[in-house]
């Protein structure tokens, strides 16, 4: 076991949960996944706090955007760096708008997000 | 007696003493005493007259030789006749002749102008002035008449009384209103004309002032005008530049040019004012402008709406006292513009408007009869049972009548020979009225204002097209990168399972990219459908089928998501349906989206219903379930092309329901839904027996 970190994955579309969680956990992360909003605050209430957020724009229940607005304002995830990733076109430009860390977009190759990953949890350690 | 006339014809040449007859007058210095062949000679020379006597019996017993010039008849000839040859049948049968000489008796003697026959029974127009003669002791001894042809004189008189006819018929057959007015401003004399103008007959108006004629606003000022006028009188227009009006007798007024002409008469200075129409030159003028300004009304850039308010702004009060514009929107005829040059009256107005048409069996064309409903509707004078034939009940009525609708023109707005709208015009307090040379020009505005509307639609609805697509476009192709990038990844990962033999996680990866590959070939297909039904290219293919076989097949693919969510999915079908001619892979798909929408929205537990009925001409189908239903703001937009309730998961192209609809509409059906936010909804739709497919 490499290490613990937890990466938390939300997206509501089942098939790319199923990859990305195949492709991290084959990296020793262990992963979280949540399919709407309320989920994702549901698995911020565990002790565990993951070390990186991967987060589809287009959730329901809210969609990205609000989300990342809770999520900075809150004292114990302010700092959780936050990865989005998106089908959209302009993804590049809706990042620079939003409190995030980076952006995947889709469809998006394994090694880009391993890559990402890797990038993000090193930077906290 | 006999001898007595005899010394004075003529052709006596008796001679007998001048003084007997006169005894007691005095004879003057230079006086001469004529003898009685002094007379005779006199008479003779006056050639010009015929001079005859006739006896008691009225028998000629003297002709003088101007007679025999006069009448052709030789002395032998007439001497013992009776006078009344010298005149006409007419006459004699009239007994003239007698006539004549009993006002002689009377009064001493006759004079008339009449007409005489000579010898050769031609006529002569002559001057006759007959004395009884009477003798010394005042016996009768027979009359004298003397006769001058006159035809002359009577022709040239004949010639001013022609002339007069002449002048007279020209006055009357002028084009313009001649009125004759005396140096009082009296009027003397009106043609045919001025009674078409004014509305007066001639024996109304004779002896009254001229300026009875003219609204009460000039007359005062008209009056000091004339008397300047009359002091210095030459023949000119009046009113140079100024707006002149006529008052007709019924109290409207109409735009008129006026010229005056002096005549001097033995009577004294007469005025004859020329008076000349406007209205058609106005109204023309006029009815210019205002296609002038509509154009510019139509061609602006603005809303829609806000363009027909314009319109009906224009159009009231110039062609009519209000205005209410109705636009046809989903095959009813909905009210846009309710203008009233009363602004008091708008709100009424409104109401009024909001009710009418509002049941289709109220139509003023089967009010009146009339089938072609593509023509404008004229109804000159308003009735009370009229408005109750259009008006839905009392209130309604009521509310009409407070408009005072006096006359009434229904326009249909008319495109691609399609009704797209309605105008009504109506006149209420002015005391205008429609007639049928106002639907002409009414035309050339509804065709217009038509023409507009249509353009402005035929815009939209090309701009609607584009965006469509565009937008579908980008959705799917935003929706296609999901499983495209689950697809692509899943790949990528196949090796590095494979090398760590995880079995369970490859089949998890496989079966998953195979949903993702299905859902990829829902949106391509959707799309296909998309552009078919936009495009109206959907063909069908037509089959007969068992009712019961399809409802079984329908509930059978849908009941495992069902059970997922331990919803209750059942059918019902009427006992006669057996079976139905349609495509069935297109009306499966349809059932399928329905039902698998009901399955989406329905909480677990809940119940879905899918109803089946035969009737006389079509089948009619229903998905009823028990879910939360959906606002009357949402059901608005609920079949649009690409729309999806905000906020709810993202689980398609959004094309579904368009489709659905699509798909029975190509049937020559209609789908349509019934939902109330907690009831619940119900997706009803019916296919006709009889498909005309394409």
């Amino acid at each position: 076991m490499k290490n613990l970190a937890h990466i938390l994955v939300c997206e509501d579309n089942e098939a790319i949960l199923l990859i990305t969680t195949i492709a991290l956990e084959s990296e020793g992360f262990v992963v979280e996944k949540a399919r709407t909003t309320n989920e994702i605050f549901l698995k911020l209430n565990n002790e565990t706090k993951p070390l990186l957020i991967l987060l589809d724009l287009n959730l329901p229940e809210g969609g990205g955007a609000s989300v990342i607005q809770q999520l900075r304002n809150r004292e114990d995830t302010k700092n959780i760096p936050i990865i989005l990733f998106s089908g959209e076109k302009k993804l590049e430009e809706i990042a620079a708008g939003l409190q995030v860390d980076g952006f995947l977009h889709k469809p998006f190759d394994i090694a880009d997000l391993k890559t990402i990953t890797q990038k993000f949890i090193k930077n906290v350690f | 007696m006999n001898t007595k006339v005899q010394e004075i014809k003529p052709n006596q040449s008796t001679q007998t003493e001048p003084t007997s007859t006169e005894p007691n007058s005095k004879v003057l210095k230079n006086q001469y005493i004529p003898t009685a062949e002094f007379y005779s000679q006199v008479i003779k020379s006056l050639e010009d007259y015929s001079i005859f006597t006739l006896d008691n019996e009225l028998l000629v017993n003297s002709w003088s030789s101007g007679s025999t010039k006069l009448f052709q008849y030789e002395t032998e000839e007439v001497i013992g006749k009776h006078f009344d040859i010298l005149f006409t049948e007419e006459d004699k049968k009239n007994e003239i002749p007698k006539g004549e000489i009993a006002n002689a008796l009377k009064d001493g003697s006759a004079k008339d102008n009449r007409w005489h026959i000579r010898k050769d029974g031609s006529k002569f127009y002559a001057y006759g002035l007959v004395y009884p003669l009477t003798g010394i002791g005042g016996e009768r001894l027979g009359y004298v008449k003397i006769v001058r042809d006159n035809t002359d004189k009577k022709n040239a008189e004949d010639a001013i009384i022609q002339s007069e006819l002449k002048f007279r018929g020209l006055m009357e057959r002028y084009n313009d209103a001649i009125v004759m007015v005396d140096k009082y401003g009296a009027i003397e004399f009106v043609n045919k004309q001025f009674k078409k103008f004014f509305g007066y007959e001639s024996e109304e108006i004779i002896g009254k002032l001229l300026e009875e004629l003219m609204p009460e606003r000039f007359r005062m000022k008209h009056i000091g005008h004339r008397m300047q006028y009359m002091a210095h009188p030459t023949a000119r227009p009046m009113g140079l530049g100024l707006e002149l009006y006529g008052l007709r007798k019924d109290g409207s007024e109409f735009p008129v040019d006026i010229s005056l002409v002096p005549f001097d008469t033995n009577e004294g200075m007469v005025f004859s004012a020329f008076i000349r129409d406007l209205s058609d030159r106005k109204r023309y003028e006029s009815q210019q402008k205002f296609l002038a300004d509509t154009s510019i009304v139509l061609q602006e850039n603005i809303d829609f709406d806000l363009r027909l308010v314009k319109m009906a702004n224009l159009i009231t009060p110039f062609l009519a006292d209000f205005c209410m514009i109705f636009i046809s929107e989903n095959n009813q005829l909905v009210s846009k513009v309710n203008i009233h040059s009363k602004k008091l009256l708008e709100e009424t107005l409104a109401l009024v408007a909001a009710n009418l048409f509002s049941r289709p069996e109220i139509s003023p064309y089967r009010a009146e009869g009339k089938t072609d409903s593509l023509k404008p509707l004229l109804i000159e004078d308003v009735s009370d049972s009229f408005l109750q034939t259009l008006t839905i009940d009392e209130k309604h009525l009521e509310d009409f009548k407070k408009i005072l609708p006096k006359s009434l023109l229904f326009v249909p707005l008319v495109a691609r020979e399609k009704i797209i709208g309605a105008v009504i015009l109506g006149m209420s307090s002015s005391k205008r009225k429609f007639s049928e040379v106002d639907i002409l020009f009414v035309r050339l505005v509804e065709y217009r204002i038509a023409l507009s509307i249509d353009n402005i639609r035929l815009y939209d609805e090309a701009q609607r097209a584009i965006y469509a697509r565009e937008d579908i476009l980008s959705i799917v192709s935003h929706d296609l990168r999901n499983p495209l990038a689950a697809i692509k990844g899943g790949f990528q990962l196949i090796p590095q399972l494979l090398k760590g033999k995880n079995e369970e996680q490859i089949n998890t990866l496989v079966s998953t990219l195979g949903d993702s590959a299905t859902f990829m070939e829902r949106l391509i297909n959707d799309l296909l459908d998309f552009s078919k039904i936009h495009q109206g290219n959907l063909s069908l293919q037509l089959k007969e089928i068992s009712i019961e076989k399809l409802i079984s097949e329908i509930i059978e693919l849908s009941q495992g998501k069902a059970k997922e969510k331990s919803i209750d999915l059942s059918s019902t079908i009427t006992e006669n349906a057996s079976t139905l001619i349609c495509d069935p892979d297109r009306i499966k798909q349809v059932l399928n989206n329905l039902i698998g929408n009901a399955i989406k929205f329905t909480p677990e537990n809940g119940k879905i219903t899918l109803g089946i009925q035969e009737q006389a001409e079509k089948f009619y189908f229903s998905v009823i379930d028990n879910g939360p239903g959906i606002s009357k703001e949402n059901l608005l937009h609920i079949f649009d092309r690409y729309w999806q309730v905000k906020k709810t998961a993202h689980l398609g192209t959004g094309l579904g329901l368009f489709i659905a609809k699509g798909l029975v509409e190509a049937h020559g059906g209609g789908m349509w839904l019934e939902s109330e936010i907690g009831k619940g909804s119900n997706f009803q739709f019916e296919i006709p027996k009889i498909i005309n497919s394409k």
